[in-house]
C-alpha cells in the first residue's frame, strides 16, 4: 500500500464460481447499482472506491469465474492486499469452490493478505444449500471474515469492505508490486523479470 | 420492372464495390484480393447471413454432416451435456441489454446453440465468452440457430477460423494468442511496450477478452460486426491488427496512466466509444505495418511451446500438492509422541508419489 496523501491504496481481488455475484457485489458496493442480469466477466474488470472515512482507496480486480479461467487468477491475487472470496448460498459447489480458492490463497499468496468470505444471495435464502454455521465455522478455522451478503438487497456489503479497510496496516513496510505479468506456474510466487514469463 | 444499377446501389444500401461481386451471381462471392478488400470496407448488414456463412466455411461444413446434424446436437445436448448448469447460468447475462437477447425466446435459441456445441465438441464443451460469440452470430445471421451454430464450429473446431485451443481446458490457446499479441506490441509500439512493462501489465490483463469475445463485449456491435466481416474473410490474424489498432490509437490515454487496473480502466471506456468503424479498420489494416503469416506462425509456434511447458509444470505441481494432502488424509497420527513419526511417514509417502508423478 502505497500512501497517497492520508488515503492509502489497497489491491483487492474477488475470486470465486461462475455466477456466485462477484460483479454484482463490486457494483453494488462501487457505485450502489444493482441489475439482474449482469454480464459474465470475460478477462477481468478494474474498479476503485475510495472509503475516506477508513483513509483507504480500494483498487479492485474482478475476475471471470469459470474454471477455465483458473490460470489467469495469479496474476490479479498477486501483490494483493486483500481477497474477497464469494460463493452462492443457494449453491453448494460455489462453497466447494470457494474454500479451493481460499486454499490457493494460503498457499500462494502473501502471509499478510486479508481475506473475507462472502456468502451472496442472502435474499435468496427460501433456497439455501449452504448453511450459515457451516460457513461460519469454515471461516473461523481460516480465519476469514465471513458476511452473508445480498448484492441485490444491498445487505452487508459495504460491511465486507469496511472490515477489510480496518485490518489493512497502516503503514506497510514492503511496497506493492505492480499485479504482475503472467505466469502459469504457480510455484513462482512473484514476479521478478519479463523474461520470467514471456521470453 | 427494370432497375438500372444506380438503383439497385439505393435499394439494397450497397456499397457499388460489393455490387459488383453480387451482381455476378447472388450467392457467389469474388475471391481473392478483391475480396478481401470488399471485406474490410464491410459487409452490408442485410448481407452478412450468407457473406459471412460462405466466407466462414459454414456452408461448407454444413453440407459435409447430415441434413438434421444441429437437432440431432441440440438433443444430444439437452439429454446430456455436462455443461448445461454453466450454460443456464450465462444465458440471461449475455447482452442483457439487446432487445432480442433479453427474450425467453432469444435465449433459448442461445441455450440450443450453446448446448449443440457442448455435444458437438465435448472435449471443450462450454466456455464463457462462446456465450457472446453465439448470441452476435444470432443477432447478424437474422436469428438462425443452425446457421448460428455452423459459425461457431468454424470459429472454434480445429483447422477453424481462430487459433487452436482457444477456448479448451486452461484456455491455452489463449494463452498463446496473448502471448503472441505481445511479441508484436512489443516490436510494433515500443513507447507502449516500455510504459506497460513498467507497471507489469502485459497483454493478457488488457486483451483477453478481446480474443475471447471477438471484441462484441468490447466495441460498439457494429464496429464489432465490422471486425468480423475481416476476421472471417481473413482469419485470426485480423484480432492482431485490431488489438493493435486499438493500442495505438488510445496510445497517449493509455501512457498516461500509472498503475495497469487504470490502463484496463481506460481502454475499456476507449473501446466502447469506438464508434468510426472507418477509422478504426484503416488502422488496423494501414497503420500497424506488415505482418506476414509465416512470422505470425513462428511466433505462435515458440509461445505455444512455452506455455505448453508452463502448464504442464502447472499441472506436475498441483499433482504434487494434492498428494501431499492426500498422505496427510491417509496418516492421521496424532497421538501425543507419534507425531514426529507419523511426519515422516507422510514426508516419504509424499515423496514417493511426487516421484511418481514426476516420472509419469
Amino acid at each position: 500500500m502505497a500512501d497517497v496523501g492520508s488515503i492509502q491504496q489497497a489491491k483487492l481481488v474477488l475470486l470465486g464460481d461462475m455466477g456466485a455475484g462477484k460483479s454484482s457485489l463490486v457494483l453494488r458496493f462501487v457505485k450502489g447499482q444493482f441489475f439482474d442480469y449482469q454480464e459474465s466477466t470475460i478477462g477481468a474488470a478494474f474498479l476503485t472506491k475510495t472509503i475516506p472515512e477508513k483513509g483507504v482507496k480500494f483498487e479492485i480486480w474482478d475476475t471471470a469465474g469459470q474454471e477455465r479461467y483458473h490460470s489467469l487468477a495469479p496474476m490479479y491475487y498477486r501483490g494483493a492486499a486483500a481477497a474477497v472470496v464469494v460463493f452462492d448460498i443457494t449453491n453448494a459447489e460455489s462453497f466447494a469452490k470457494a474454500k479451493n480458492w481460499v486454499k490457493e490463497l494460503q498457499r500462494q499468496g502473501n502471509p499478510n493478505m486479508i481475506m473475507a468470505l462472502a456468502g451472496n444471495k442472502a435474499d435468496l435464502a427460501a433456497q439455501r444449500a449452504v448453511t450459515t454455521e457451516d460457513a461460519k465455522a469454515y471461516a473461523d478455522e481460516n480465519s476469514l471474515f465471513f458476511w452473508e451478503t445480498s448484492a441485490k438487497t444491498n445487505v452487508n456489503v459495504a460491511e465486507v469492505f469496511h472490515d477489510i479497510a480496518e485490518r489493512l496496516p497502516r503503514a506497510s513496510a514492503a511496497p506493492q508490486p505492480p499485479v504482475g505479468g503472467i505466469t502459469l506456474t504457480e510455484t513462482v510466487p512473484e514476479r521478478t523479470k519479463k523474461s520470467a514469463c514471456c521470453s | 420492372m427494370i432497375l438500372d444499377v444506380a438503383t439497385k446501389v439505393a435499394l439494397l444500401g450497397l456499397t457499388p464495390l460489393l455490387l459488383v461481386g453480387l451482381l455476378k451471381d447472388k450467392g457467389q462471392l469474388p475471391k481473392g484480393e478483391k475480396l478481401k478488400k470488399l471485406c474490410r470496407k464491410g459487409v452490408p448488414p442485410q448481407h452478412r447471413p450468407w457473406v459471412w456463412m460462405s466466407l466462414s466455411g459454414a456452408t461448407e461444413r454444413q453440407r459435409e454432416h447430415m441434413v438434421n446434424y444441429y437437432d440431432a446436437m441440440v438433443h444430444m445436448g439437452e439429454s446430456t451435456s455436462e455443461f448445461a448448469h454453466q450454460i443456464e447460468l450465462d444465458l440471461a447475462r449475455t447482452f442483457p441489454a439487446n432487445d432480442y437477447m433479453s427474450t425467453e425466446e432469444g435465449q433459448a435459441a442461445l441455450r440450443r446453440v450453446l448446448l449443440a456445441f457442448s455435444a458437438h465438441q465435448p472435449q471443450v464443451g462450454y466456455c464463457q465468452g462462446m456465450n457472446y460469440l453465439a448470441a452476435m452470430l444470432l443477432l447478424a445471421l437474422e436469428r438462425s440457430e443452425e446457421d448460428s451454430f455452423w459459425l461457431l464450429v468454424s470459429l472454434i473446431d480445429d483447422g477453424g477460423i481462430l487459433y487452436q485451443g482457444m477456448y479448451s481446458q486452461n484456455l491455452v490457446g489463449a494463452h498463446v494468442e496473448m502471448r503472441s499479441l505481445q511479441e508484436l506490441v512489443d516490436a510494433k509500439l515500443p513507447r507502449l511496450r516500455q510504459h506497460l512493462e513498467k507497471l507489469g501489465c502485459d497483454m493478457t490483463i488488457i486483451a483477453t477478452d478481446w480474443f475471447l469475445c471477438l471484441f462484441s463485449t468490447s466495441l460498439p456491435s457494429e464496429t464489432a460486426m465490422r471486425c468480423w466481416d475481416a476476421l472471417l474473410s481473413e482469419g485470426a490474424k485480423v484480432l492482431y491488427r485490431v488489438a493493435l489498432a486499438l493500442l495505438k490509437t488510445h496510445e497517449d490515454v493509455l501512457l498516461a496512466q500509472d498503475n495497469a487496473g487504470y490502463v484496463l480502466r481506460e481502454m475499456k471506456l476507449a473501446s466502447a466509444a469506438v464508434h468510426d468503424r472507418d477509422a478504426l479498420l484503416k488502422v488496423a489494416f494501414d497503420g500497424v505495418g506488415s505482418m506476414p503469416m509465416a512470422r505470425i506462425r513462428e511466433v505462435r509456434s515458440v509461445k505455444q511451446a512455452v506455455v505448453d511447458v508452463e502448464l504442464a509444470r502447472r499441472d506436475r505441481s498441483r499433482a504434487v500438492r494434492d498428494a501431499v494432502a492426500d498422505s496427510e488424509r491417509h496418516a492421521p497420527f496424532v497421538a501425543e509422541g507419534m507425531s514426529s513419526l507419523a511426519d515422516r511417514i507422510k514426508m516419504a509417502y509424499a515423496a514417493r508419489l511426487a516421484r511418481s508423478i514426476e516420472h509419469r
